[in-house]
Order: structure tokens, then sequence, then C-alpha cells
């Protein structure tokens, strides 16, 4: 990976970031609140989008950020009414930034006139306020006059142009009363340590209009004194185009403001830097055609003084030169009218961001997953350590069992530590919904509601990011097939507005992800009529409501007669449905005809480790989930049933469990008597009981998940493999699983 | 495990021809080799943990440095039944594609370093076996060594459900 690969993936990580803080904004603002810190929050991360995008060349995207930031700068200094609409647009066109983001990381091409519409009503508005501001000029001079930046259109500037091009440009130009700015940028040896890079900066620079660069390469050390990771130039900057304000220079610098001496001043009159080590020879021409100019004014006035000081700083000659009396004139005015339009974002300081922010770091998931890795064996040569103790060497080394349990308590508050670093609040997912949601509505004509809660409840990253999908698409199926037309809300006594509820909460060693809608419920009749039809559901086979439900999720089950845009492929439920058992979740469905259908996600909080219980079956280790386990039985206190098949049932307190003896099941023979065996009762998704007999219980501990397709393949009724604590392998059972395959055989044999 | 040196002439040799080094082990009676290339580790048979639902052969997993790798018993993958493992058994781990696999031989007896002409196609016999799991013979002090197919080797371990 290049590094400029290297920066764009950096980048896009910001972005994305953005963009979920931006759909948090608006989420808010759209709620009412409008407080001025959220529009300077939105206004900051779009304004970070623009100038990321800008350093990397994505046109599209910096055009239509800028209109849009410039319309948020309106809006933030009250010269637009942030009223519905405008707010409505915002709220659109935030989800058109994160189209051109996505398009732009994937290189694809998006019309051409996308979100020209949106762009139109931005200038459109900002014309329409500006107009208003100058028909109040001449009683209120104060009003600052930011037409400017209306006129403003990016332009991209090959930095390589030659200058003498513009060196003849120039003279033409030189009538005009205000050039640009003259930016002195001086960045300290180690600006590349805070993982800037002045190339970047300057292209930015060049995007507000012709810019003349020029190296001042005079403090460049020889050789065997040049540090290669230290920066030596100094870069001399004309930005000519009137229209630029020292804050949009002093935006661009904004990253840099800590790692570098930055001076800005006026271009109103011709200045130029001798350059003593003669490298730019171009420059020198230009400045030879200057003093020509200049010469014809005869009148030498005094330096301006903070080009005395900058030169003075840079320590070459200064040779300013003059132009006639007429600019001289006109140009304190100027100044003073550039000066009040940047008055008022001058004002307030909040256009940088606050230190107050979390302090935080980027680290590559990578590396985490290997601290991960290396804490679960840690944990278990510990607990290694700890099986072999001894009552003899307890009693003959009290301080090495003291230190053993110091350990046990490091290792744990270790392995609590690092699990919390891969944590991530399910903001990340969520902050997806409401646009999805917005869409939605906007394709079916409905009016739908999302509520959220419980968005900072934090799970481990792998699961958030096997989430989006499955969360999408359930949302798409309550959008699509739960929530009804207004018509029929209306008609049946419902609030116009359709609710989705998103909810996250932690119950114990899972997280529960709750979507709730009050739409029209599963329409059980249709949903068995169609499994039957499709073959899912044999043709006299009756099913209670719960299992009629969960049809939704069998494979290549689709309730829509027409494939619609939204939903409806057929490939929708299921793949929630295997997505969520990859990473050992469950769902459930539950409906109320009428009245609405819930979903209820269960996750794992984690997936590096797992809290199992030990058993042991024809030998060898094997573990299971203790998540799963409802309780642990001798044999020969417990009462089964045989079937006809010679299937045994468990009787557990009036209700008969369908029972595996994982020996058998395994293909392998237990030595143990079958009244000393043990009964381990489990519950897979949807309260399924199963009850495994295993020949000994070995005991509790924590495991890390080794997966046993990385070298082989997956095998049925075997979740993955654990390293115990004597250094053998342990299988996790897979309960779901099993609970599975019995129901196939089942099914096999009808 | 006994030292396995290679002599620094066949080395440089190594370098310059169309040869092949293999590591040669034997099962019962008779010689097999693998390319050394291949070869990632070798250990002494230390237990496996036996895998549910899979064949014969498929001694167990064994973890190796913190990953979970695969021993299949090649005496019974060439039908010779299984293997008694004792603590002087031998497993050679090697590395098939992306994964890496573990192999339950006798011993592992001699590093050979051979010419890529000198393998010769195994002829056809009554079992087809033979052919699919071996990619050559070749002929070692005037003895046979059998070149192994690993990936035949591993192919169709699970047992059909």
């Amino acid at each position: 990976m290049s590094d400029l690969d290297e920066f764009k993936a950096t980048y896009f990580d910001e972005c994305s970031e953005l963009l979920i803080d931006l759909e948090e904004q608006f989420t808010a603002i759209e709620e009412g609140d409008k407080s001025p810190e959220r529009m300077n929050a939105i206004f900051r991360a779009i304004h970070s989008i623009k100038g990321g995008a800008g350093a990397f060349g994505f046109e599209a995207l910096v055009d239509f950020t800028h209109e849009f930031e410039t319309l948020l700068d309106y809006v933030r200094n009250g010269q637009i009414e942030f009223s519905d609409d405008v707010i409505k647009l915002c709220i659109r066109s935030n989800d058109l930034v994160a189209d051109f983001v996505e398009a732009a990381r994937t290189g694809e091409e998006l019309d051409a006139d996308y979100g020209a519409e949106e762009k139109a009503q931005f200038v459109a508005l900002c014309k329409a306020s500006s107009a208003n501001v100058n028909n109040n000029k001449g009683e209120e001079d104060e009003e600052p006059i930011d037409e400017f930046d209306i006129d403003f259109t990016p332009v991209s500037v090959d930095l390589d142009k030659n200058e003498e091009e513009e060196a003849g440009k120039e003279n033409n130009d030189s009538e005009e009363e205000i050039e640009g700015w003259l930016v002195i940028f001086k960045p300290f040896r180690d600006l590349y340590v805070s993982a800037n890079d002045p190339l970047l900066l300057l292209r930015e620079l060049s995007q507000l209009g012709k810019v003349e660069i020029r190296a001042i390469l005079g403090e460049i050390p020889t050789l065997r004194d040049f540090e290669p990771f230290s920066v030596y130039c100094t870069w001399e900057i004309k930005i000519k185009n009137n229209s630029v304000t020292k804050e949009d220079i002093l935006e661009i610098f904004e990253f840099v403001d800590n790692d570098c001496e930055l001076k800005i001043s006026p271009l109103q009159q011709e200045e130029t830097l001798a350059n003593k080590d003669n490298s730019d020879v171009n420059a020198q021409k230009e400045a030879a055609n200057k003093s020509e100019e200049s010469e014809e004014s005869e009148e030498s006035e005094e330096n301006i003084p903070s080009l005395a000081e900058l030169a003075a700083e840079i320590k070459p000659k200064p040779k300013v030169k003059e132009k006639g009396e007429e600019d001289k004139n006109k140009a304190p005015s100027i100044n003073k009218e550039s000066s009040t339009a940047a008055n008022p974002t001058a004002k307030k300081p909040s256009t940088k961001p606050p230190a107050t922010s979390m302090q935080s770091i980027r680290v590559d998931l990578e590396k985490v997953d290997r601290v991960v890795n290396m804490v679960g064996e840690l944990v278990i040569t510990q607990s290694m350590l700890t099986q072999q103790m001894d009552d003899y060497l307890r009693h003959q080394y009290q301080e090495l069992v003291r230190g053993l349990e110091v350990l046990a308590t490091t290792t744990r508050g270790l392995q609590d530590s690092v699990m919390a670093i891969r944590a991530q609040p399910v903001k990340s997912v969520f902050s997806r919904m409401p646009r999805l949601v917005r869409e939605l509505a906007a394709k079916t004509g409905k009016k739908i509601k999302l509520d959220m809660s419980g968005e900072n409840t934090e799970i481990d990253k792998t699961v958030i990011e096997q989430l989006s999908d499955p969360l999408t698409h359930m949302i798409r199926n309550s959008a699509d097939h739960g929530i009804e037309p207004v018509e029929v809300r209306i008609k049946n006594g419902k609030p116009e507005t359709g609710t989705i509820k998103l909810s996250a909460e932690q119950a114990g060693g899972s997280i529960l992800i709750i979507i709730e809608d009050d739409g029209a419920g599963i329409n059980r009749e249709k949903v068995l009529k169609l499994a039957r039809e499709k073959g899912i559901v044999g043709e006299d086979q009756q099913l209670s409501d719960d299992q009629i439900d969960n049809l939704i999720f069998a494979p290549g089950f689709s309730t829509v007669e027409e494939v619609s845009d939204l939903s409806g492929r057929g490939v929708g439920m299921d793949v929630v449905l295997s997505n969520i058992n990859k990473i050992g979740g469950s769902v459930i469905v539950k409906s109320s005809p009428g009245k609405g259908t819930r979903m209820t996600l269960r996750l794992p909080l984690t997936l590096a480790v797992l809290d199992v219980m030990l058993v042991r079956v024809a030998g060898s280790p094997y573990v299971i989930p203790l998540s799963s386990i409802v309780e642990t039985m001798q044999c020969e206190r417990v009462d089964f049933g045989q079937l006809p098949t010679g299937a045994k049932l468990l009787q557990v307190r009036g209700e008969y469990v369908q029972s595996i003896d994982l020996a058998s099941y395994f293909g392998m023979e237990s030595d143990v008597k079958e009244s000393e065996r043990f009964v381990v009762l489990c519950e897979a998704e949807g309260s399924n009981k199963l009850a495994l007999i295993v020949d000994a219980i070995i005991g509790q501990q924590q495991v890390v998940i080794k997966s046993l397709e990385e070298n082989f393949e997956r095998i049925d009724g075997i979740a993955g493999g654990t390293i115990l604590g004597d250094g053998s392998v342990g299988l996790i059972v897979d309960i779901q699983g099993l609970k599975n395959s019995m129901s196939n055989q089942r099914n096999a044999a009808a | 495990m006994e030292a396995l040196n290679v002599e620094e002439g066949k080395n440089s040799e190594l370098a310059a021809t169309n040869s092949l080094q293999l590591i040669a082990f034997s099962l019962g009676e008779q010689t097999y080799s693998v390319e050394i290339t291949t070869v990632r580790e070798i250990r002494a048979w230390n237990g496996a943990t036996p895998l549910p639902n899979t064949k014969e052969y498929v001694r167990g997993v064994i973890n190796l440095r913190g990953t979970i790798v695969p021993i299949f018993d090649l005496r019974a993958r060439f039908g010779g039944g299984k293997t008694s493992p004792t603590k002087t058994h031998v497993v050679i781990v090697m590395s098939v594609g992306e994964k890496w696999v573990g192999i339950l031989v006798d011993a592992v007896s001699d590093i050979l370093t051979i010419k890529k002409d000198d393998i010769h196609p195994v002829p056809e016999s009554n079992s087809s076996s033979d052919v699919e799991l071996l990619r050559g013979i070749i002929t070692h002090n005037e003895k046979m060594v059998g070149l192994i197919d690993l990936q035949a080797v591993i192919e169709g371990a699970k047992l059909d459900s």
C-alpha cells in the first residue's frame, strides 16, 4: 500500500466517523435542538470531509460539500433561517454527502448531475439571503458582506503550471484592486511527525484559486546533516483570488496550526522575496518583470510592518516594490472590507475543534486482536498453573499460592481491559438506520418514525461489523411489510405515522437488540400458504403460531409477490438468520396480528472469550458454552422415557426433552457406566431445550475460541476448538447445530 | 528429534540444478517421502483430541502454539489399519495450500536430494488409491520411495452424513 493509499484509508475511516456524527447531530436538530454547538459540529464535520476530499482530488465531493458548507455557514451566521425546509434539505444533503464519500471510496462514478438539485437549492438560498443583506447595506454598515463566498467555485489548479504564463497574466491583472494573499508557510522541522504533508496542504490551497508557490530552500543543510524526516523548506504562496478570505486560508492550515509558523498578509501590492539560493529561475524572471514594472512608479514607501517582520524571519533581504499611488489609496478600504467580511467567523472561536473531546488513538484492529489472543493464552497458562497446585504444594509454598492468586486477578483484569478495547457502542450501526428509514419512507410513501434507544450499549467490534446487514434487512422488512400505508393505518384507528423502535440493551452475557414495529404483524395465513406452496412446510404439517412466524427466516421464503426494490428478493431474512447464527447469536420473532412485530436479536457480548463447562465424552474433552446451559443433573437421578425408535426423552419437571448421548452421536464409545454419567440440560434458540448426556463434568472455565476450519473443515455438531489448560485441544459443542441436525433427521425420516 | 543435517555440497548443487529435496519417513517396511519445502515442523507424538464424525484416518487435532492442526494417520489412510502410536512415533507438520496439517508416521529416516526427472509415474495398479495418493515413485538405495500427494491425502476426511 502506498503512502497515499494509506492516507486515503485513514481519510475514509474519518469520513465514516464524521458521517456518524453528522447523522447524530441532524437527528438532534430534527428533534428541535438547534443550538449553535450542533451547527458548529456539523459545519466542522462537513468542512473536514471537504478538506480531505480536496487533498485527494475528489472533485464531485469537494464541489458538493463546498456548496453545502456555504449554506451551513449562512445558517450558522443566522443569515438563513433554519426552518424545517432547510433542515430537510440539510438532512437530504447529508445523505448525499455519504453517497459521494462512498463513490469516492469505491471509485464509482456518480451521475454528473447527482445532487445538482440540492446544490441549486443551496445557491438559491444563499443568493436570496445575500440579496437581502445587500438591500440592507445602506442602513446597516456593520452587516457582513459575504458575497465573495458565493462566487467562489473551487478551481483545480495544476501545480506544475508554467509560471511564465502566469506571470504574463498577472501583468494584465495588476489593475485589480486586490490580488489575493501572500502566505508564508514555515513548517517546524517535525511537521511529518504529526502526519502532515505540506504537499496536501499546498494542493488544497490551490483549490482556492490561482496559486504561485515558491519553495525557499535556504535552510536545507548539507547532506551530512540532513535528516530525511525533517522539513527544511519554507514556502511562499501567492493566492491570486480576490474572493478568498483570510479565514479560508487559515482553515486549510488549521491542522498544522501548532506545527508551523504561518504568516498571511494581503497581496494588494506586488511583493516578492528575493531568494538567495537561486533555486527558482522562473520566479526570478518573474521578479525581474515586476521590478521593471515597479520602477515606473518611483515613489518608494515604507514596508508594510507585517511583511518586514516576515522578511526578517526568513532571512533573505526583502525587496519590496510599490505600485502607483492610486493602488495604495485603494488598498486600505479593501482591507477593511475583507476584514469585516471575515469577522463573523473570526468572532467565533468554535470554528476550531474544541480540545475537550475525548482523546483517542487509531489502532489497527489486527494489533488489538493479537493482544486479545495473547491475553487469551495468558489466561490459559494461568489456569494451567493453578490446576497444577495440589494440597501438598499449597501447604509447602504459601507465597507461591498468593502469587498465583494475584496473577489470576491481574490476568482477569487484563482480559477485561483488552475486551473493553474491542468493545464499541452499537451507535456506529444504529446511526445508519435513520437514513435508511427516511429513504424507505420516501420510497414506500408511508410515514415512518424511528425511535432508537440504548445506542451506547457496547459490543465487540466483530459483532458490530456483522450486525449492519442483518439490521438493515430487518428494518427494511419492518418498513416494507410491517408498517401499513397511511390510509390503512387511519382506517384501523392507528396514528398516521408508523413507529419502528430499535433498541439495544445488555442482558447478562448477551446483548439484546430489539426491532419492534406497530404495523400489521405477520400475516400467518399468507405465510403458511406460501410456505406450503414452496414446499418449505409439508401439506398436512400443523404449525404453532410461533413456528409460522419464524418461517419468514426459512431459506427462499418471501411473502411479497412482486419483487420490490426494498425487500422481497427472498434472500432477506434467511440471510439475517445465518449471519446472526454465524456470530453465535439468535433471532426470535413475536408477532401479534394488527398490532405489530417484534424481532429480538440475542448476540454474544464478545466473540473472543467464552465461558464454558468442561465435560468429558469417551475420554476426550469437550466444552459446552455456559450461556446455553440450563442445569446439570446426574443420570441416576433423572427419568428417561423411550420412544419406539429408541430415542430417549428426558423428563424434567413434567416436560419431555429430547436427549442426545454425545458419545454415540459422535460415533464413539463411552467407558462410563450409564448411572455414573451426567445430563447437561441446554437451551438452544427459541427456548428449544436439548439434553446432552456426557461421561463426566470436569469444571468451568474461560476459553479462547479457535477455528477448526482454519486448518481443517467444519464438523457437524462442533462449533470450534479451544486450547485447554494442559495444552490439549477441547472441542466446543454446537448446541444449535445439534438441535438442527436432530430436527433434520426427523424431517428426513418423515 | 535426531539432527537432520544436509551436506553443504548438496545444498549448492540444489540451487544449480533442477533438483528436489525430500524428507523420507518410514511406515512399517515401506518408505515414503514429502517435499522438504512443505514441512513446517517435526514433533514426537503426544496424543491428539479425536474429532467426531470424521473418517478413521483422522486421528484428531493438536495444539500447535495456539492453532489447531488436524493429524492424519497415514497408515490408516493407506488402508493399513489404525496406528497404535507410542512416544517414538512422529508427526510431520506440513503446509498444504493455506492449511497446516500433520501426518502421523513411524519415524523420519532421511533427507533425499533427487532430480525432478528421477520421479517416475505410478504404474496403474489394481488399487486406484495408490495412484490417487502418490505423486510419483523414486528409487533410492535401490529401494522404492513413494512421493506423497498431500492434497489427496487430506481430502474427503469428513464422514458423509
